[in-house]
């Protein structure tokens, strides 16, 4: 009987479908785009874990991740696998120490085209050697820079939950190289103002403005005739949608169900449409 | 509370109670406008002082609606004005809108109260924020005086941020809106969301903006993605440089007249330091330090290198070559073959450029017109003829047409070979245009099964003068010959059409300007062309329409004329054509007893000109449809510039041979209302109502673009005649003192109370002897001229001002017109009661201060006002005096209108009026306005004195006096009331 025979043998579990999951932007083929990112992929891959990575893949793409935190030398995530909690996934790096970032800071600011490339969102392609310079390594370089667990009863780690995390993070780094500095323990504006010395600013929705006292004289408090209408000058009706949330790129962690920016494509062309068609002044 | 006229309900429910911080002294408030409290008279000192008031919170959707009808107008409704800082709102919403428009916002969050909400926040490039800070200086200080109940000091926000703050809660609030789901019937149902940002998603398209999610974690979460999502836009908008992307063309040693060789085109990085948008600076320098540039940027201590990358890595997303060139090490920009640089023309540019980068293309490229790839040139043969041969804009003439592209013309053959060529831009003999081979193929296949075709010539006029057109072609250009080619040239201006002697029986004479305005209205009636004269008020629109009518009787017509007009001055025109054409039999339609049907159609036949009006034309519609009308004037003809109302159909729906209106208000500044004026004079020219709301007024009025604004004065142009009373050529023709005579009509209630004291005066008359008698008719001619003025007036009673008056109906009418020149004028009345109700109606009518001075001002208040009227800049532009002798010593010369309401009777005392305004000091034109009820004793009164008679030089320069020496018979005749006099109230 067949039934003995493949008693030791599991069917591969079926995951839970998942809901709000964040799905990763990559459809097909590799992962992650940047030289970076496929490097931090080439770290799991070298774990040789089989189908695995496979089935991680499938994970990340369908949405099993349900949410993903990067901290300072952690990252924590909840996968939902076949069972109905969804796993607890972390993944630990040794973070650097303060007198070492010090000395990535000293090998960064040498070479201001590096700094400048990384604010473009690019990874500068000899990174690694700032880092070998301060005697460190950015990816991971053994297994021991990295700790990886899962709650999940499968015994092999990296798991498929680890891997599509992994893989998850791969995209999130391509899209801004920093968040692989925050793993390591350096957010971007200690990063920037210990390179640049300089403190960016918060946005914020507008600056403070100092406050200005009513006026007492009736002129002014009631105004008079105005001269006119301010001259808006000519406005030309937009031919492409939502430009300015294009030119901003894909948004951290999307678990939303539909596409962020054909969502905002349809706003944006609705609004100014509304925007344009009311009734004449 | 006028909450009807404002649009907004009011009631205990919906208010609430406010502080509003006013500067106040002697415990009151100061006054917003004098008109609404005269200013107090005391020492004390003004402070800024916390009042309780009833407010009413206004939803999104409301704050749209007053402010739109605040920008309309500013006067609401009779006695409700928007005030400076609700028009101020206006401006901002009108900003937020182009805001909108442009996209310069970006989703969000809003963390208030602890809870968090989506937001759409403003990311204002340079241009909004310049918008804003002009926005800001104008802001008046009562748009940030609101603060809750109880708070201890004055709020204390700045202009900037209270305009900030409105600007992004409107922005915010429209796009919601405009995105929420129009459902009917909400559902209780609570929505429920497989994640925060579907959620988050689901909050920016609703009207209220709460996020549907419990987990706060994962909202904290959620703000902190925004925030590094939206980073890279904060860095590049606090850079002082900005990236520039120039479309290169490429160079003239290139092969030229073919698709041109592959990667001829560049595109060039260039940065544009921010304090110095004249400067370029090559992209591809700043790699080099020795170069100039990069040099200077040196020297300026700019170290720009970070935000050229960080930007080129942002546009990157929006032009894939943008991140092909990143590959190198020092990008400065890519290269692109034809095809590309079209998709870069095309789609690329805009999106770089609405995403704040700035981008230059070639002139030939961004020029206005030319990038009309494929037009249709029209040619017109026609034979030389005289317009008067039965020639009109109905003919129908022949023409045939050749197809141009980028300005050349070009054969079927050449079409057909560069339709081949499968390149999207071509440089055709020396100039580089855009080639959509699909239309040419269309419009080659259209021109070879219709090389030729048939028009009116009304149809070849609007397409000449750049209105609509051919197989799906615009028109370039329209070569004509022979008559129609005259007549092109003629109304674009080029040739001089014929100036016209007066007409032999014209009684008066036409100044030269009104000689050209006749011969020109002659010219466009010759071709059935409708024309709008709209010279300014009192250069005599009347006396040139005039002289057409009797031209055209002189000339053997034999069919009426249909002058449409407002009550108010349908006596006026009788009067201004028994004046200047007496040989034109008048027919006045209107009143109760006026004919009907087949009688009206009978009596219209015999007379020259029919005078009607407005009401009527929509009344009594059908059987004025059975009269075989030569033409149809339209008199104040903004009373059909909506083209809903029943007498703009009205007056659509008939066809005489010609058309006219006439309108003292500037129509150029009223585009909204020029479709129905054109409509009805040249049905077709300005397209459908939605067509012109596309082409036209939607540009002009919501994107402010110029290039609308000419097309539609060249497409109207020809059939607008408009001259102003400081024309070089007309001012030179003008009297530097017009005296004009206004004649009104009463209302049904004035002429009811008017034939009351008649009657009454009739018995007691003939009764009565010496000093009584004498009294009695000083009394009478005073209760009349007062029912002239206004019922109120007469009966003292404070009551409703508003129709009343067929006098104060026109003056209301012709100060409309003053108002809108920003002409300054003078009322004087005799009666300080009449005064008074001038004063508190006009000020309701026109939102503004309106001046008063009668004999009870004192001397410095009375200096002061004159002080006023006479300041430059804003200023009170009406000015009512009720004084003896006009207030001898006052020095009024800033007015150049002055209406006498009522009359002295007595020419040196009017005189010495009128001289407040002409003077020593006046440097324009005064016209001089007596305003005369038609068919009362004000009528015959006026006469008696210009004919002069025995009694006129010696007697009647004393005043009314001696007309209490006059017979009973004769002073009954005087005093009589005709039946012209009454006009029709609707």
């Amino acid at each position: 009987m067949s039934y003995f025979r493949d008693f030791f043998s599991y069917p591969p579990s079926q995951p839970r479908e998942a809901k709000g999951g964040i799905k990763a932007y990559s459809k097909r083929g590799s992962f992650a785009d940047k030289w970076w990112g496929k490097r931090w992929i080439q770290v799991l891959e070298s774990f040789s874990i089989g189908a695995r990575l496979q089935r991680g893949r499938a994970y990340a793409r369908r949405g099993q991740v349900l949410d993903l935190h990067i901290d300072s030398g952690e990252v924590s995530a909840r996968v939902q696998g076949s069972r109905p909690t969804p796993y607890q996934v972390v993944l630990q790096l040794m973070t650097f120490s303060a007198p070492e970032w010090e000395r990535v800071a000293v090998a960064l600011s040498e070479r201001p085209a590096y700094m400048a490339k990384l604010l473009a969102g690019e990874m500068p392609e000899d990174i690694e050697e700032v880092f070998a310079q301060a005697k460190l390594s950015l990816f991971p370089a053994t297994q021991d820079d990295l700790e990886t667990e899962c709650s999940c009863p499968d015994w092999s780690n990296p798991c498929k939950h680890i891997a599509a995390v992994y893989y998850l993070l791969a995209e999130a780094f391509d899209q801004d190289p920093f968040l692989l500095f925050k793993l390591r323990g350096m957010d971007r504006e200690s990063l920037l103002q210990l390179v640049l010395g300089a403190v960016q600013q918060e946005e914020g929705e507008s600056e403070i403005v100092p406050g200005e006292p009513l006026p007492a004289d009736a002129g002014q408090f009631w105004g008079g005739p105005e001269p006119g209408p301010v001259d808006l000058g000519e406005t030309t009706l937009p031919t492409a949608w939502a430009v300015l949330a294009r030119r901003l790129g894909a948004f951290p962690f999307w678990q939303g169900s539909s596409d962020l920016q054909e969502a905002l494509t349809v706003i944006y062309r609705k609004a100014s449409m509304a925007a344009s068609n009311r009734d004449a002044f | 509370m006028r909450s009807i006229e404002s649009g907004v309900k009011v009631s205990k429910q919906n208010t609430e109670m406010a502080c509003a911080w006013l500067p106040s002294k002697g415990g009151l408030p100061l006054a917003s406008a004098p008109f609404v409290v005269a200013p107090l008279e005391t020492k004390a000192k003004v402070r800024v002082t916390p009042w309780r008031v009833t407010a009413r919170r206004l939803a999104f959707s409301e704050i749209c609606d007053l402010l739109a009808r605040c920008a309309e107008r500013p006067v609401l409704a009779r006695g409700v004005v928007a005030g400076a800082d609700v028009r101020w709102f206006a401006e901002a919403l009108r900003a937020s809108m182009a805001f909108v428009n442009r996209q310069c916002y970006l989703p969000g969050v809003r963390e208030e109260a602890g809870a968090i909400r989506a937001r759409w926040g403003l990311v204002l490039d340079d241009a909004s924020r310049e918008h804003i800070l002009k926005l800001v200086s104008r802001m008046p200080g009562a748009c940030r005086c609101l603060s809750e109940e109880g708070m201890s000091s004055p709020p204390d926000s700045s202009p900037r941020a209270v305009a900030e703050q409105f600007i992004a809660d409107a922005v915010d609030n429209f796009v919601r809106e405009a995105n929420a789901p129009r459902v009917v019937g909400t559902s209780k149902r609570k929505p429920s969301f497989d994640s925060v940002h579907d959620a988050w998603l689901e909050a920016l398209c609703s009207p209220d903006a709460t996020i549907q999610w419990q987990d706060r974690t994962q909202l904290k979460d959620l703000a902190q993605q925004i925030r590094q999502w939206r980073r890279p836009l904060q860095l590049s908008t606090h850079a002082d440089y900005r990236l520039v992307f120039r479309l290169d063309e490429p160079r003239d040693d290139d092969r030229a007249g073919s698709a041109g060789p592959m990667h001829s085109w560049c595109v060039n990085y260039l940065l544009q330091p921010k304090d110095d948008l004249s400067l370029l600076l090559p992209v591809a320098d700043l790699w080099r330090p020795r170069t100039r540039s990069a040099r200077w940027l040196k020297r300026h201590g700019g170290n720009p290198q970070e935000y050229l990358l960080a930007a080129l890595g942002q546009a990157a997303g929006l032009c894939p070559e943008v991140g092909d060139s990143l590959a190198q090490m020092q990008p400065a920009g890519f290269s692109l073959d034809t095809a590309g640089a079209h998709r870069f023309l095309t789609t690329n540019a805009a999106v770089l450029e609405s995403a704040g980068f700035g981008v230059l293309l070639p002139s030939w490229w961004t020029r206005k017109g030319s990038r009309q790839q494929l037009s249709v040139r029209l040619h017109v043969n026609s034979p030389q003829m005289q317009a008067a041969a039965g020639l009109s804009a109905m003919t129908v003439c022949e023409f045939d047409y050749k197809l141009a592209l980028g300005g050349e013309q070009l054969s079927i053959e050449e079409l057909q070979a560069l339709a081949a060529l499968k390149t999207p831009l071509i440089k055709l003999r020396g100039a580089w245009v855009e080639l959509n081979a699909e239309q040419i193929r269309a419009a080659a296949d259209f021109w070879q099964q219709h090389p030729s075709g048939r028009s009116t010539v009304g149809a070849i006029v609007r397409v000449a003068l750049g209105g609509g057109e051919i197989g799906g072609l615009p028109v370039e250009g329209v070569q004509a010959v022979g008559w129609v080619g005259d007549l092109l040239r003629q109304l674009e201006g080029e040739g001089q059409f014929q100036e016209l002697a007066s007409p032999e029986t014209f009684a008066g004479a036409l100044r030269p300007y009104q000689q050209r305005g006749y011969s020109w209205l002659t010219f466009l009636r010759q071709w059935g062309l409708g024309a709008c004269l709209a010279d300014d008020m009192g250069l005599g629109k009347t006396i040139q329409t005039l002289a057409l009518l009797q031209r055209e009787r002189e000339r053997g017509e034999t069919r009426p004329v249909l002058l449409v007009c407002p009550t108010s001055v349908v006596s006026n025109w009788r009067k201004e054509a028994e004046k200047f054409t007496p040989s034109l039999t008048v027919l006045i339609h209107h009143g109760t007893d006026r004919r009907r049907q087949e009688a009206f159609r009978k009596a219209a036949s015999e007379h020259a000109l029919v005078v009607s009006s407005y009401g009527l034309l929509q009344r009594d519609l059908k059987f004025l449809k059975d009269v075989s009308w030569a033409g149809l004037v339209l008199d104040e003809a903004q009373n059909v510039k909506n083209p809903e109302t029943k007498q703009s159909r009205a007056a659509r729906s008939l066809s005489p041979d010609y058309r006219i209106a006439l309108t003292g208000t500037p129509v150029e500044n009223h585009v909204g209302d020029l479709w129905a004026i054109m409509e009805f004079l040249n049905p077709g020219l300005l397209g459908s109502q939605a067509e012109f709301k596309e082409q036209f007024l939607k540009p002009i009025q919501l994107r402010g673009v110029t290039e609308a604004v000419e097309r539609l004065k060249h497409l109207t142009g020809p059939f607008v005649l408009r001259r102003l009373k400081t024309d070089k050529t007309v001012i030179s023709d003008l009297p530097e003192k017009m005296e004009m005579k206004t004649y009104c009509t009463l209302t049904r209630e004035q002429a009811s109370l008017y034939a009351a004291v008649l009657g009454e005066v009739e018995k007691s008359l003939d009764g009565a002897e010496g000093i009584q008698r004498k009294g009695l008719i000083l009394s009478t001619l005073t209760r009349l001229k007062q029912i002239c003025n206004h019922p109120a007036h007469f009966l003292g009673d404070n009551s409703a001002v508003d129709g009343r008056s067929g006098k104060l109906s026109r003056l209301v009418e012709m100060l409309e017109e003053v108002v809108e020149s920003g002409d300054r004028s003078l009322i004087f009345t005799q009666y300080a009661e009449m005064g008074s109700i001038l004063q508190r109606h006009l000020q309701e009518v026109f939102g503004q201060e309106v001046l008063f001075l009668h004999g009870g001002v004192l001397r410095k208040h009375r200096d002061r006002m004159v002080e006023r009227f006479q300041q430059d800049g804003p200023a009170p532009s009406i000015f009512v005096l009720s004084l003896k002798a006009g207030g001898t010593g006052l020095n009024l010369t800033r007015a150049n209108q002055v209406f006498h309401f009522d009359r002295w009777w007595n020419p040196s005392v009017e005189n010495q009026a009128t001289d407040r305004a002409f003077r020593i000091g006046q440097t324009r034109r005064v016209q001089v306005r007596k305003m005369i009820c038609a068919g009362t004793l004000e009528e015959r009164i006026d006469e008696l004195i210009e004919r002069k008679t025995a009694v006129a030089e010696t007697v009647v320069g004393t005043g009314e006096k001696w007309l209490t020496e006059l017979s009973n018979s004769d002073l009954k005749k005087i005093i009589a009331l005709s039946r012209e006099a009454v006009g029709d109230q609707l």
